[in-house]
């Protein structure tokens, strides 16, 4: 009986599918494509869309056990594997100090990493049945269970491959063009020159443990750890980044007047800008460092469109729209005669005694 | 067996007195676009005057010198009483017009009845107008959001700029109120309100913290009457309602009861009472009929003012109505 071994999880070359058709005899090879189809295609989608590494949890920490003996503890969690293999740690696992110290090699090093795996367990058993090449009965595994392992080991594995500089990373979002006689990308630094690797190495490590001359663990790294940020993390990074508009006030203001208002948002400081829409034009009057709000000054034009309109903020950090978080401010019509001078309610407000003022009749 | 005989004071209660103001550099400056030409401007004074004046005998100008030049030297208009207190706001930013009413208002130190130049009193105010802490036009009801009054804006003004604030605006505008008084005719018995409504809207004004507020928001003519009407009607809710204030129970009393009680023609006839407020300074028919009037009824003041401006400025820009005398 044959165990697959998980290095057969790698990212494969061309990929082909079943095609069933009537009267087909279907066989376990061609139920077998499928499903090896199917899961390349989610290997090459984690691995090449979203890489390798941790995803979140698996954190390596000290404890003990129910006899008080060191051990190393990594909590729930989830990773991808080099090969892009999901991998998945339902609880949190120990591994007895005595079994870290097992790692250390001859060389007598004190640095070990705790390592993850993707693991397929075969289950479930089935006699097979006999067959012209296969005479009498057998036994065959019908499952396999995804599964992982966790390890320490001494030389550092390389499979997620090296973290760029963010400055190539930069370079390379915003390269639009190159000149013909330039050299190719550097592979060592382009992310995306290549797609990445996938050797044989099957490792995801988790983080560096520091042993002292008593094998007591000194210290505990997750420099090395490669992490692949979840969507979700991503977009409250994105949130905890970006400038935002939280509110405009006043929320609105007359045709043909001039107002002060506060954008209140986050990281807002060192504004350049806030643009309105064609009719209103804002200057920047004050900001404090905070960036917690800015105080503007608004000239709305007799023309100005009416109706709620948005407005961006123009920070370093970026572009804040209002509109997208909710916030707007409304140009209400103008007063007729508002403004004039004579503080008094427009006439248009006056409706047919406009011009009769109060008692105009008793002249 | 009997006490002493008390004695009887004299009533001195109930308003007796018609004031009125004159700040001239608001009016060169800006506030002579209003009228039709400076010379109705100095009608509409002559109507104002002498309708009062018949049922309020005593009369007060509060004015500066170059005020008391046109009007009383001028016009020779017959005020009681004139002081040109106003010469205090020399420097003062002319923009802010109701300066010169919050100074006379202020000013005061028995009951009266403040006036504006163009309001005609062809009937003498209620008696029980009179008889009120405070008296005022009419109530304005407005949204307070989107109006002609912004109290918002300048509240955001002040704030963001670290100015100051009194505490009746800011009881009243948390609550966003949409509510003021117009201030055609202004007045009262309760002088130590008035006194420190009038005092807290010029420090409102003037405070030093407040100046980066005014400047920012820039063209402010529109919106003094929110310092005057709106903020009044603030003081009253505000000393209205908090009964460890002074001024507690301190309520206005209103010629009409509404905006629109106000330009309904009949009820202003039932009161007597005329305001070319707005654009109905600018309106020429009614300019005729105020030259008219005064041609008619006050001709003295009539040639009078036509002699002042004769020697100050040119001939008058409209032509009265053909039965003008």
């Amino acid at each position: 009986m044959r165990i697959p071994d998980s290095s057969e999880h790698m990212i494969a070359g061309q990929l082909a599918y079943s095609r069933y058709f009537a009267r087909q005899l279907v066989t376990a090879a061609d139920l077998n494509a499928d499903q090896t189809y199917f899961r390349e295609l989610v290997r090459r989608h984690n691995r090449y869309l979203h890489g390798c590494g941790v995803v979140c949890g698996l954190e390596v920490l000290l404890g003990e056990d129910d006899d008080g003996h060191p051990q190393v503890v990594v909590t729930p969690g989830q990773a991808i594997s080099p090969q892009g293999d999901d991998i998945h740690v339902p609880e949190q696992q120990a591994i007895p100090m005595d079994e870290v110290e097992e790692c250390i090699g001859p060389n007598q090093e004190r640095r070990l990493y705790i390592v993850l795996r993707y693991t397929e367990t075969p289950l479930c058993p089935v006699p097979t049945l006999p067959g012209p090449c296969m005479p009498t009965a057998g036994l065959q595994f019908s499952r396999l269970q995804a599964g992982f392992a966790l390890a320490c080991i001494v030389e550092l594995p390389s499979a997620c491959g090296e973290e760029p500089a963010c400055g190539d990373l930069t370079c390379e979002l915003l390269r639009d063009a190159a000149s013909p006689d330039a050299p190719p990308p550097d592979t060592a630094t382009c992310a995306s020159a290549v797609c990445p690797d996938h050797g044989a190495d099957p490792w995801v490590v988790l983080a560096a443990l520091d042993l002292d001359a008593h094998g007591a663990v000194s210290a505990i790294d997750y420099g090395v750890r490669r992490r692949v940020l979840s969507v979700q993390f991503l977009i409250e990074a994105l949130r905890c980044l970006l400038p935002r508009v939280t509110a405009i006030a006043p929320s609105y203001g007359v045709q043909g007047t001039r107002m002060l208002a506060l954008v209140h948002g986050e990281r807002l400081a060192d504004a350049r800008d806030v643009r309105f829409e064609e009719g209103v034009i804002a200057r920047i009057v004050s900001q404090p460092q905070d960036g917690g709000w800015i105080l503007i000054q608004m000239d709305i034009a007799d023309d100005a469109a009416l109706g709620p309109q948005g407005f961006q903020v123009i920070t370093p950090r970026g572009i804040a729209n209002s509109v997208a978080c909710g916030v707007q401010f409304t140009v209400l019509p103008g007063l007729a005669g508002y403004g004039y001078g004579y503080g008094y309610r427009p006439y248009g407000a006056y409706g047919d005694y406009a011009t009769s003022g109060i008692g105009g009749n008793l002249l | 067996m009997s006490g002493p005989t008390p004695t009887m004071l004299p009533v001195t209660r109930g308003v007796r007195r018609a004031v009125w103001s004159y700040w001239s550099r608001p009016f060169e400056v800006h506030h002579h676009q209003g009228w039709v030409s400076r010379k109705h401007h100095l009608l509409a004074w002559i109507l104002s005057v002498h309708t009062a004046r018949q049922h309020y005998p005593e009369t007060s100008l509060v004015t500066d010198e170059a005020g008391a030049a046109m009007l009383v030297d001028g016009l020779g208009l017959p005020f009681d009483q004139v002081s040109t207190e106003l010469e205090t706001l020399e420097g003062a930013d002319a923009d802010w017009w109701v300066l010169g009413k919050l100074h006379a208002y202020r000013a005061q130190e028995t009951p009266f009845v403040h006036l504006d130049t163009d309001v005609f009193l062809w009937k003498r105010l209620p008696r029980a107008m009179e008889m009120a802490p405070v008296l005022a036009q009419n109530p304005e009801h407005f949204p307070f959001v989107g109006s002609w009054y912004r109290p918002e804006a300048f509240d955001v003004a002040v704030q963001a700029t670290q100015g100051w604030l009194p505490t009746e605006w800011i009881w009243y505008v948390s609550q966003r109120r949409g509510e003021a008084l117009c201030c055609g005719v202004f007045g009262g018995n309760d002088i130590g309100f008035i006194n420190h409504y009038a005092d807290s809207a010029i420090r409102f004004i003037k405070h030093p913290l407040n100046q980066t507020a005014w400047d920012l928001i820039g063209f402010k003519i529109g919106d003094n009457i929110l310092f005057e009407q709106y903020f009044l009607s603030a003081c009253i809710a505000y000393h209205a309602y908090h009964e460890t204030s002074p001024f507690y129970g301190v309520y206005a009393h209103c010629l009409f009861g509404s905006d629109a009680d106000a330009y309904t023609p009949a009820k202003a006839e039932a009161a007597g009472y005329t305001h070319l407020i707005g654009g109905a300074k600018r309106d020429v028919a009614l300019a005729n009929k105020l030259e008219t009037r005064v041609a008619r009824d006050y001709s003295q003041d009539y040639r009078r003012c036509l002699e002042y401006l004769c020697r100050t400025e040119a001939a008058p820009q409209v032509q009265p109505d053909r039965e003008t005398p």
